[in-house]
């Protein structure tokens, strides 16, 4: 039963686990120890409420989960849409789907961070996003959440996730094209 | 339909489902414009590169000092 769960076997055996996940999905370690430590603080103090209809490992993982959810929605509360730059473009007599500097051959980009075996550049474009679409682009493409989940858990409706993803698109190509 | 309403319906058909009218005028509009068929190309592209990079799992550890400090908080 709960009782039986030890402190120590518990951040022993689950610990480096949860900082693996928090790191995959946060990439800024004080943060994802800091997440992880909140998770075992609140996942001790309701231990009681810990079911065994799931491993305990699924039952941190959740909590840990919301607690990255929680932190992406929280970090911004205001901020100026950064791809509103693009559509005003097409008032300066230039199309806004045609920023890029150089009109790059996505395909070679791709197969340029193939063969490096390094998505470091993709990672420090997602990290430019606004912090809540960071969030539901790594609900989506790691999570591989369902769009209806992602739109509960960010609270937004079904028209506003595809106008971000749809901007995020943008804000990556552009980023990642200014990298090559 | 312009180019911004047209891409943004690129990405709406791959979360929920285009209209049939949508998708008419999607492929009408796709038919006549450079700048979007790039985009529709290039989205697929930015979906393949962005599942592969979070497919590398990173292995990371708590130090002794820090699983201690943990387990403290929790006494």
């Amino acid at each position: 039963m709960s009782q039986n769960v030890i402190p120590d076997n518990m951040v022993e055996e689950h610990g480096d686990y949860l900082l693996s996940f928090a790191m995959l999905k946060l990439r800024n370690l004080e943060l994802a120890k800091d997440l992880v430590q909140d998770t075992f603080v609140s996942a001790y103090s309701k231990i009681d409420s810990f079911e065994q209809r799931s491993s305990l490992r699924t039952w941190l993982t959740a909590i840990l989960n919301r607690k990255i959810i929680d932190h992406w929605r929280k970090a911004e509360t205001r901020y100026t849409d950064p791809a509103s730059q693009f559509f005003e473009q097409e008032t300066k007599h230039k199309h806004w789907l045609e920023n890029t500097i150089h009109h790059s051959d996505f395909e070679n980009i791709e197969s340029e961070i193939e063969r490096s075996e390094s998505y470091q550049e993709l990672h420090d474009c997602i990290d430019t996003l606004p912090s809540k679409w960071k969030g539901i682009v790594t609900s989506k493409y790691l999570d591989e959440a369902e769009s209806e989940e992602v739109c509960k858990e960010y609270e937004i409706s079904p028209s506003n996730l595809w106008v971000i993803v749809h901007r995020a698109k943008l804000l990556l190509r552009d980023c990642l094209e200014k990298k090559h | 339909m312009g180019c911004q309403k047209v891409t943004e319906n690129i990405e709406k058909g791959k979360i929920v489902r285009n209209t049939v009218s949508e998708k008419i005028a999607i492929r009408l509009h796709l038919s006549i414009c450079k700048n979007c068929r790039k985009y529709a190309h290039d989205s697929k592209i930015l979906d393949r590169m962005i599942t592969r990079s979070f497919s590398a799992i990173p292995d990371h550890q708590f130090t002794k000092e820090e699983k201690a400090e943990i387990i403290s908080k929790l006494r």
